[in-house]
């Protein structure tokens, strides 16, 4: 059974959503505890995958359908065909990050979406999301990439259109099915170049078979662009505010984590498969790293820039969403140009290799403070009926927990001690500064402007005197959008107050799975 | 010792330990509050219109709060040409967003044909 968990940590939450239906129909307890087993599962499997791939900085690879699957090694092969699963570090990252975050959204999802007929529709696409995101995190075959981000592409659209209490969720829906299909179109353009000139979808085999001609780097390029456009990289960055504040916000917290599935996808194709900048100078690292670098800085900036003129709550974070991601950039960034710039081991060693973890740690920290600051706008939006800040007064009266829920994440967002995002933030403004001085005080500039949009979030939603007139619904907040909450404001509590054992358990093994340090 | 070193995030310049931040955290509000119940003001009146917050003089509560539209009002302004350029290309159209991955493929097929990647 152990020897399958690659498998089955896909194909569980697979197997759910078609049994959703039947599910519903013996009884909607029943449909609910269902899901529930299987995402608690998923997570069971994920975490006990830690001691092998995490804490042993190993890789398990995992041969579908092969009568054991895990003794062939794909390395070893002169021509794998196949499909391969792979899980390293960074994979497991990742998959522990969406498998978190699907957690805390079917909890809150559990009575925030009203049960009108077409729920069991929408827990089958959240399933199906999930599926997506952990298949395209774990998996080393370039067709199944393309397959699992068209699955988590077509789930998110429909969950984006799914019907709640606010205006336009078709068309924002829409907009994201029109994104993703041009978006993945490229992708397949990309896979289909590489598959011509290789005769394999094999990642591993791919990358040791690239002879890194003109044909191969037009293929970096079909497949980078359009995952860092997924994943809302400047300037490509202008569907994240209209489809993030259309979603119901449970679905809201679950995109995050997809964009930085996508992020997964651009940082494994640049690492994994065009090559190791630690092991290969065959493209220009040292442009790659600064073209990541202007990108995360003009992120952060005009991500930030535009939050702060928002009157729409979940447009405001929206836009925070994207300057985050710059963040992340930044980091990675520098540590490539670091090592590229040609000192591989004292420049590398002191502070490019820390930019990099302070990039890695800072997806984390991100996909749990966002969705928690996502999930607090769903009771904001609920109780007010609008977005519109401008309509909302004095919520601390009534919600203490979402105020106490939505302090805790503005202040981790803004990267203020002792929260996650300050752990984060410090390691890319320390390592960054010895880069360049002037990208850490852009950097920190850019967190100063977070802390003033928050803070106007707050005053206008939750201080102010109370007034009862302007509240739309008086329902009280269930135990499961507590629990969801709740989870989410202890895990960057924790990971604020422990950013070592992070940083050792789970970030260093997902950077030593991204590059080979030598 | 040992424990410190363990909650200690140590690498490269960077030191941070934010369990002794939150120690001494607790010890600094706890002579806050040792301070305030020796020498702070007891004539505060809860009750009274002392609490409330002065607005030129104006005893309308809606009008406490200055909205939110209104907040930075003299940074959005002083940023006003970018902030056109900016809202300008968040318009909601889907042709200018596509525009823009169009735009940036081509530019990065014309920097790899020239080797910059």
């Amino acid at each position: 059974m152990s020897k399958h968990l690659p498998i089955l940590i896909i194909t569980i939450p697979l197997l759910t959503a078609f049994m959703m239906p039947i599910a519903a129909r013996v009884g909607i307890r029943f449909r609910n505890v269902l899901m529930l087993m299987a995402i608690l599962a998923i997570n069971i499997m994920l975490l006990s995958l830690i001691p092998e791939v995490a804490l042993n900085f190993g890789t398990i690879f995992y041969t579908v359908g092969a009568p054991n699957p895990l003794a062939i090694n794909p390395e070893g092969l002169a021509f794998p065909i196949r499909i391969i699963l792979k899980i390293d570090g960074f994979s497991l990252f990742m998959g522990l990050i969406s498998g978190t975050v699907a957690l805390v959204a079917f909890l809150y999802s559990w009575k925030f979406i009203k049960e009108d007929g077409k729920k069991t529709y929408y827990f089958i696409l959240m399933l199906l999301m999930l599926v997506g995101m952990i298949g395209l995190e774990f998996t080393n075959d370039l067709f199944n990439f393309f397959v699992f981000m068209e699955i988590l592409s077509i789930s998110c659209a429909a969950l984006v259109a799914y019907e709640t209490e606010e205006k336009h969720p078709p068309y924002a829906g829409y907009k994201y099915m029109l994104i993703s299909a041009i978006a993945t179109s490229f992708l397949l353009l990309g896979i289909g170049l590489l598959y011509a000139q290789y005769g394999s979808f094999n990642m591993d085999y791919i990358h040791n078979e690239m002879n890194h001609s003109l044909l191969d780097k037009m293929a970096l390029i079909f497949m980078l662009i359009p995952l860092a456009m997924k994943a809302g990289a400047i300037p490509m960055h202008m569907w994240v505010p209209d489809t993030y504040s259309e979603a119901p916000a449970p679905v809201t917290a679950m995109l995050v984590t997809a964009s930085q599935a996508s992020l997964y996808g651009v940082f494994r194709l640049s690492f994994s498969l065009f090559g190791n900048p630690i092991s290969s100078i065959s493209i220009n690292y040292n442009s790659l790293g600064w073209v990541i670098i202007i990108l995360g800085v003009l992120s952060m900036f005009v991500g930030v820039a535009m939050a702060l003129v928002q009157h729409d709550i979940k447009r405001l974070m929206a836009f925070h969403a994207v300057s985050q991601t710059g963040y992340m950039l930044l980091g990675v960034g520098v540590g490539i140009a670091v090592y590229a710039a040609g000192d591989k081991g004292a420049a590398f060693e002191s502070f490019g290799k820390v930019a990099m973890i302070g990039g890695i740690f800072h997806i984390m920290n991100h996909a749990f403070y966002k969705g928690l600051l996502f999930l607090t706008s769903g009771v904001i939006v609920r109780r007010f009926g609008t977005r519109n800040l401008d309509k909302m007064i004095g919520l601390a009266h009534r919600d203490t927990f979402t105020a106490v829920a939505f302090i805790i994440g503005a202040l981790a967002i803004a990267g203020i001690p002792p929260f996650n995002g300050f752990a984060s933030k410090l390691l890319i403004y320390e390592s960054v500064y010895k880069f360049s001085p002037l990208l850490s005080i852009i950097a920190m500039f850019v967190s100063v402007l977070t802390l003033a949009s928050f803070v106007k979030v707050f005053y206008s939603a939750f201080l102010g005197p109370r007034r009862d007139d302007l509240i739309h619904n008086t329902e009280p907040i269930s135990a499961g959008m507590k629990i969801g909450m709740g989870i989410l404001c202890v895990l960057v509590v924790l990971m604020g107050l422990f950013p070592e054992v992070v940083i050792d358990v789970l970030v260093e093994p997902a950077i030593a799975g991204l590059v080979t340090i030598r | 010792m040992n424990i410190i070193n363990f909650l200690t995030l140590n690498m490269a310049g960077v030191y941070w330990n934010p369990v002794l931040l939150v120690i001494l955290f607790c010890i600094l509000l706890l002579i806050v509050v040792v301070w305030g119940r020796i020498f702070f003001r007891r004539d505060y009146n809860r009750d009274t219109g002392q609490v409330k917050p002065f607005n030129s003089g104006l005893l309308d509560e809606v009008n406490y709060n200055v909205q939110s539209s209104n907040l930075y009002w003299g940074f959005r302004k002083a940023l006003d040409s970018l902030y056109k350029v900016m809202i300008h290309n968040h318009d909601g159209d889907l042709n200018n967003y596509l525009k823009w991955m169009v735009i940036i493929i081509a530019a990065c097929l014309l920097l790899i044909s020239g080797g910059l990647l």
